[in-house]
């Protein structure tokens, strides 16, 4: 005991009479489950003198994984704005309310898979030795590469919308020319007349051909009697039939377009 | 071996030293928080959750610090936690005692009862001590800490420790004459 204890105040009677009392002891279940534990801890988790993954290791780590991921992360985007023709990427225009999320992401699929496919084709980068192989004259050969590539896909991208331009007029043309033909075609035709294609027609001037496929849009999507279209039963939100109402009027389709505002009225009441 | 000798040698992973130091301290800290607290179940948990805290913490551990010091320290800190989780910190932690304390007819005049009923009844008039008089008076009679070491381990001064003990053993007394 140390010396500053003397100066302690004390009563050795009080102490004596205290001292009776330590026999209160915690249960001995209590002692075996807090041992076990301080085992288990031993035993799990030895501390190596050296982690590759202890101390200074992981902020330089963690940066170096941003780094790679925000890369990653830029090409990808690049790879999905670049504009097609020289155009602008388009903002959403009311046409594309119309798109069903299902005709959306055919759209998309179509793309993915014509994307993977060109990937396939396209010449393959050779794999890097190691960092310190690459000189400045790889990184840029590299970067031609994958500029090339992606223009090879923009260039197989606008050749498939025009294609299915070209569809769609036919559609138009000979509707029932064009029905019967095999089911893969009818599917095709769905997520032919894209919200996309429509606006890149607009862009381009080329009017006659845009309202074409609005109306193959609309037809293929809401039947050719639009009276008979009830928008309980369809089930799309309010914007979008707003939408829809939108593109008839530009279609000059005023009669349509009363007959969609009329029947929504009516939902809304009820 | 000292408790720090043990403790170090936990810290490079001999489970057989924690149990060494376990049972040697086990005792002491149980009956302090029981005590202090005054509930069983609540005691048994703030003790396990002291020596899960000690063997969390022992990276931490360096042996220039006493082991008991350290131990009571923590001890002391999951009481006050305790205190403040049921919203009240009790004022005796706050307050210097200011009471007068009264001369006392010294304990051991208190020959007829025997030594048993006298050891039920000082742990009843210890329950009627407020918080910081009794948690003072514990660690003196079940750390062995020195009066120090004491203010060290409940972050007071040397000074509030050496009141609180002279009033709490006052108190004790003048509660044991009743026995008389």
């Amino acid at each position: 005991m140390s010396t500053e204890n003397d100066n302690l105040p004390s009563d050795e009677h009080l102490s004596s009479i205290y001292k009776e009392t330590s026999q209160d002891m915690p249960a001995a279940d209590l002692d075996d489950a807090i041992v076990a534990a301080a085992r288990r801890e031993t035993a799990s988790r030895p501390h190596p003198a050296f982690s590759p993954f202890s101390g200074s290791w992981r902020i330089p780590a963690a940066v170096a994984a941003l780094v790679v991921l925000s890369f990653s992360l830029v090409t990808l985007m690049e790879n999905d704005v670049m504009p097609v023709d020289g155009l602008a990427p388009p903002a959403l225009e009311e046409a594309e309310l119309l798109q069903p999320p299902s005709v959306v992401m055919a759209d998309k699929n179509v793309l993915r898979e014509e994307k993977r496919e060109l990937a396939k084709t396209a010449p393959r980068k050779p794999a890097m030795k190691s960092r310190n192989d690459v000189s400045p004259a790889t990184s840029q050969a590299f970067v031609a590469e994958q500029a090339k590539k992606r223009a090879l896909i923009h260039e197989a991208e606008r050749k498939k919308k025009q294609q299915a331009a070209a569809v769609v007029a036919e559609s138009i043309a000979s509707p029932d020319a064009v029905r019967p033909r095999a089911p893969a075609l009818r599917s095709r035709l769905l997520t032919v007349p894209s919200v996309e294609l429509i606006k890149t027609l607009r862009l381009k001037g080329d009017i006659k051909q845009a309202n074409q496929a609005a109306e193959a849009f609309i037809r293929l999507h809401f039947g050719d009697d639009l009276t008979k279209v009830d928008p309980v039963q369809v089930k799309l939100p309010t914007e979008q039939w707003q939408a829809l109402i939108v593109e008839l009027r530009k279609l000059e389709r005023m009669q349509q377009a009363d007959q969609i505002q009329e029947l929504l009225d009516r939902r809304q009441q009820n | 071996m000292n408790d720090e000798t043990l403790m170090l040698a936990y810290c490079k992973g001999d489970a057989g030293a924690f149990e060494s130091l376990y049972h040697r301290h086990k005792g002491g800290v149980y009956r302090y928080l029981k005590r202090q607290c005054g509930n069983e179940a609540t005691a048994e948990e703030l003790f396990q959750d002291v020596w899960m805290n000690i063997v969390r913490a022992r990276k931490r551990y360096e042996a220039t610090a006493k082991f008991t010091t350290w131990l009571y320290h923590i001890a002391h800190n999951r009481l006050i936690d305790h205190y403040r989780k049921h919203s009240r910190l009790p004022a005796s932690y706050e307050d210097e005692a200011t009471e007068e304390i009264e001369d006392q007819c010294p304990v051991d005049q208190i020959t007829e009862v025997n030594r048993s009923r006298q050891a039920d009844k000082l742990l009843d008039c210890i329950g009627q001590l407020p918080e910081a008089q009794r948690e003072s008076f514990l660690l003196k009679e079940e750390s062995g800490l020195s009066l120090l070491e004491i203010a060290e381990v409940t972050g007071t001064g040397r000074e509030t420790i050496k009141s609180r003990l002279r009033y709490a053993l006052a108190a004790l007394r003048r509660c044991l004459q009743g026995l008389l």
